[in-house]
């Protein structure tokens, strides 16, 4: 799990759990729409009581939130991580927002050879960019589509971001591998447009140190099921 | 026409991961079984409802909703097991289970709210969103209903 270090609390909290829970399990439409931010306060309450004597329903609503957030990318506000520990995150995060606007103005056609086709910026920072490529295709079909880049030597995470060509964010996600599948979700951004979606993406690497690793922003296609290549 | 078969592949890869990340109480074989019979239940649906047609939001509430009854289904299957071994009873202890549960009762209303929903395996981006509250103040809510949490066992152990 990731967030607050509990101390063991978490399994703690579940090996505490009665033989049997006290109210019935809730339906998985609850769970649902917990993960959504769909219930009233009384209602996430009286979930919450049920959570406090069932561990079963305790995994079916971590995993209907991880399905929840597949189901609609969005890219959030930035992450309210712990930046103080993680000295130069802030600017690295600035950097990446700079770095979006500017490929807005300035693009530049794939190198030859290259995976994803990269879009040049000048940011004014990013040390050690350059150790990011891509080695994904530039067009995938859009359901199975699978970012990849070179791996950053002792990179602890991989942040990657996912923007439409008009820089509306659509999916924001840390991994640990040099990896990501795309969420199936996204090819509704695919069959939405005729020939499919362009659409942005940076990778950010997070260093033991705290310093950052700034990716160019690189373009890819989605292109919906009809039109991908069988 | 049914959702391409790319699609399924997808959508069992990303449910494996889900499961394999999320489902801490099973065995490995076990979280086969449950991606298994999920996807063999989605196909069903599909085939029924044509789910591409009513776009990536339904099949992902199609999936929530199989992985959990089986899930449940997996989970009444080991209460019986257990109840005959007995097993995992003997390393639970009842006193500290108790504990637990009555300290997480004594915190403060939000607080509450905000470690049960971690401690039941929500990041804090998912608490925030359950309960509608911003990302800062789910974090700040998880860490300090945490510290409470931690204090209030150290007095019962004294």
């Amino acid at each position: 799990m990731t967030g607050p270090r509990d101390d063991g609390l978490a399994e703690a909290f579940r090996a505490s759990m009665p033989a049997q829970p006290e109210q019935a399990c809730p339906a998985p439409e609850t769970l649902w729409g917990a993960a959504r931010g769909e219930l009233s306060g009384p209602e996430l309450e009286a979930l919450a009581s049920h959570l406090r004597t069932c561990a079963a329903c305790g995994e079916a609503l971590a995993v209907s939130a991880e399905l929840a957030s597949e189901a609609e990318p969005r890219v959030v506000s930035l992450p309210p991580r712990r930046i103080p520990r993680i000295a130069g995150a802030a600017a690295g995060i600035t950097a990446l927002a700079a770095g979006l606007l500017v490929f807005l103005v300035q693009r530049a056609p794939a190198p030859p050879g290259s995976g994803g086709a990269e879009v040049e910026a000048s940011r004014g920072e990013a040390a050690g960019a350059a150790a990011i490529r891509s080695l994904s295709t530039e067009e995938q079909p859009a359901s199975g589509a699978r970012l990849q880049w070179t791996p950053v030597d002792r990179a602890l995470r991989y942040r990657v971001q996912l923007s439409t060509e008009d820089l509306h964010p659509v999916y924001d996600r840390t991994v640990e591998a040099p990896a990501l599948a795309l969420p199936l979700a996204l090819a509704d951004l695919a069959r939405q447009r005729s020939g499919g979606a362009v659409l942005l993406w940076q990778v950010e690497a997070l260093l033991p140190d705290g310093r950052t690793v700034l990716s160019p922003t690189f373009r890819m296609r989605l292109v919906p099921p009809a039109d991908a290549p069988r | 026409m049914a959702a391409e078969p790319q699609e399924f592949e997808a959508l069992r890869r990303m449910l494996e991961r889900t499961v394999r990340t999320r489902c801490y109480g099973l065995l490995a074989s076990a979280r086969d079984d449950l991606v298994q019979s999920a996807m063999l239940r989605i196909l069903e649906r599909d085939r029924r409802e044509d789910l591409a047609r009513r776009g990536a939001s339904y099949v992902f509430k199609v999936a929530q909703s199989v992985v959990v009854d089986e899930l449940r289904r997996l989970g009444r299957e080991r209460r019986l097991a257990e109840g005959v071994s007995k097993e995992r009873r003997s390393l639970v202890d009842p006193v500290s289970g108790i504990q637990l549960r009555q300290c997480l009762g004594r915190l403060e209303e939000r607080r509450r709210m905000a470690v049960t929903l971690h401690l039941s395996g929500l990041r804090i981006p998912e608490v925030a969103r359950a309960a509608r509250w911003t990302e800062k103040t789910a974090e700040n809510l998880i860490y300090r209903g945490l510290d409470d949490l931690r204090a209030l066992l150290r007095e019962g152990e004294q």
